[in-house]
């Protein structure tokens, strides 16, 4: 191994060491460094508050929870959520949650006349914030304890904007 | 005194010399397995999701990089999968595994930057980079044949420090993954998580579909609720993910926590859902393959399955033939000069003429059959592991027919690179 490679293989070891042992003293995250937070924090109580989930409005209007991967790729049913919740939190946040809310829409009736998932015809999407008293196997998923309207958006509404 | 038996201490953990086969057969599998896995997967919607969405990670927002539209991602993700390819068979390496490494980054960051980064994949980024830097391909790849062939290297690479510090620095950052979970997990509850409900009631939320994939298993609510079970599992989490980094230095307790982590995240999926499987990818750098190659032979009865003759002073000929030592990892294979062995040759198989093994490569089986020409790489393959995974192809009767005539073209065209034609006349038939 010549000098220059050596000095190259060091730094290289360098930063991969120091770059994930800051991210884990500091509690940052820097991808591909992170601290790796993921379930540290211990629930104490059996409940599931604060989630927000989309809700599909159906032309008979029914609500269907839209959690399929397929539907909502290439988001999923935990990114879009907290993205959506933290996207809420911010200064013009609700806005902009709307103008996401109306693309989640126009995408999945995209891929439903596509033929690439089987979800129903809707005529619009809801936002709730949801909370439940947790149950085994999530027996109560259709019956939250609360929760509360935050955007609506509709086609034919978006389409008239 | 300290510092002198530091840095030996150092030296020996990173830079002692081993040869390539460790991480030679990691590259490969660990590239394999990815293209495997991302096969099917499709980033290109990310060009189409509304920008209201985008909340960039620092990544993306200190290099300004953007997100391309729909069809300059698909463009890039095929690449990509072509480059992941490569690199596991070791065509071109290392620009296959730059370019795996640079789209790698850019296509598994992208969601990040839609929501939440999720943990699942940055492990695998820190590897592109580190194997970007490596010398992966000297073996164990097509580029090491080609080398082979060239330069008639038969030995291959002898053992250098170039492959033990990329399969050190993988299993590093692997471990400080595991711990820094661990850390975090200690740091942010105490010990309340494992001996509160914490687990119990995880268990419980993930059926309400919060993870990015649901459970495999439906029995995550029966665990929460058998005392004691998921506080036990709560205390194996910790305690493999804490102390993982003993498998960097404890050779013997190595098993334990590796076999640990897989079953944690084995056990992550099943039980809570997250999509963790491409990070077990990562294990196949713990393996010592070198060893497990020793272990293998030593197992196999040793004798030779086949004999093959070439013509030591043909150009194709002596190229060809450190590709079959190479490729003949379980020292199956006989290789015999018709041109400088012949007394030996003919006093062996006296079937055999000494034209007509200079005409056409000539194989032996141990069952005495003679097979000429392409039919003896068809018997070759039978013993060769990498021509077991051609075996299906060359049944078919079609394959055969235009290997005998790709062959014959090559064979009769070598004259033109070796140093001694060809016979002239046609070989006599064999009786």
């Amino acid at each position: 191994m010549t000098r220059n490679r050596g000095l190259l293989v060091h730094l290289l070891i360098a930063g991969v060491i120091a770059g994930s042992a800051y991210d884990i003293a500091t509690r940052q995250e820097h991808w591909p460094f992170s601290d790796y937070p993921m379930f540290a924090v211990a629930h104490r109580r059996p409940v599931l508050e604060n989630w927000y989930r989309l809700f599909g409005v159906t032309h008979d209007n029914r609500e269907v929870a839209i959690l399929k991967y397929s539907e909502l790729w290439p988001l999923d049913q935990s990114r879009l959520p907290l993205g959506l919740r933290r996207l809420y939190q911010q200064p013009g946040g609700p806005e902009r949650v709307r103008a996401a809310v109306a693309d989640i829409l126009r995408r999945y009736e995209l891929r439903r006349q596509q033929g690439l998932h089987k979800g129903p015809p809707l005529r619009g999407l809801r936002l709730y914030t949801v909370d439940w008293d947790l149950e085994a196997y999530a027996a109560n998923l259709d019956r939250p304890r609360s929760r509360t309207l935050l955007v609506e958006v509709g086609s034919t509404q978006e389409a008239s904007r | 005194m300290k510092a002198h038996a530091l840095a030996s201490a150092w030296r020996r953990f990173w830079f002692s010399p081993v040869t390539p086969t460790n991480l030679g057969v990691a590259r490969c599998l660990f590239f394999l397995g990815l293209a495997l896995f991302y096969f099917p997967h499709d980033f290109s919607g990310w060009g189409s999701v509304s920008p209201a969405l985008f909340q960039p990670i620092w990544l993306f927002d200190s290099f300004r990089i953007p997100v391309l539209s729909e069809d300059l991602l698909r463009i890039v993700q095929i690449t990509w999968k072509v480059a992941l390819l490569s690199s596991a068979i070791g065509f071109m390496t290392r620009p296959s595994m730059a370019i795996s490494a640079i789209l790698g980054t850019y296509l598994l960051g992208l969601g990040h930057n839609f929501g939440q980064t999720y943990h699942f994949d940055a492990i695998l980024v820190l590897a592109f980079w580190i194997l970007a830097f490596s010398r992966a391909g000297d073996a164990w790849s097509v580029d090491a044949l080609r080398h082979a062939a060239q330069h008639r290297d038969v030995a291959g690479p002898p053992p250098n420090p170039e492959y033990h510090w990329p399969v050190q620095l993988i299993l590093v950052a692997f471990s400080l993954v595991f711990c820094a979970a661990g850390i975090a997990k200690l740091r942010g509850s105490g010990l309340q998580w494992i001996f509160s409900n914490h687990l119990a009631i995880l268990l419980d939320r993930v059926q309400y579909h919060i993870s990015d994939a649901d459970p495999v298993l439906p029995w995550s609510s029966t665990v929460a609720r058998i005392p004691g079970a998921a506080m036990m599992m709560a205390f194996s989490t910790i305690f493999f993910e804490s102390l993982y980094p003993i498998a960097l230095f404890s050779r013997r307790l190595r098993p334990l926590f590796v076999l640990g982590g897989i079953f944690l995240i084995l056990g992550i999926r099943a039980m809570m859902g997250p999509t963790f499987e491409n990070f077990l990818l990562i294990n196949f750098f713990w393996v010592p393959w070198d060893r497990v190659g020793y272990w293998i032979r030593a197992r196999m009865p040793s004798r030779t399955s086949i004999y093959v003759f070439y013509d030591g002073d043909c150009g194709v000929c002596t190229s060809t033939i450190p590709v079959l030592r190479r490729l003949d990892l379980l020292n199956r294979v006989e290789l015999l000069d018709v041109t400088r062995q012949w007394k030996a040759v003919s006093a062996e198989f006296p079937m055999l003429t000494r034209e007509r093994c200079l005409a056409d490569m000539h194989a032996v089986t141990s069952d005495g059959s003679v097979h000429t020409g392409f039919d003896a790489y068809h018997a070759l393959a039978r013993v060769l592991p990498l021509g077991w995974l051609a075996r299906p192809i060359l049944h078919f009767a079609a394959v055969q027919r235009l290997g005998r005539r790709l062959y014959r073209r090559v064979a009769d065209h070598r004259s033109r690179s070796c140093k001694i034609p060809v016979a002239t006349a046609p070989p006599a038939p064999l009786s």
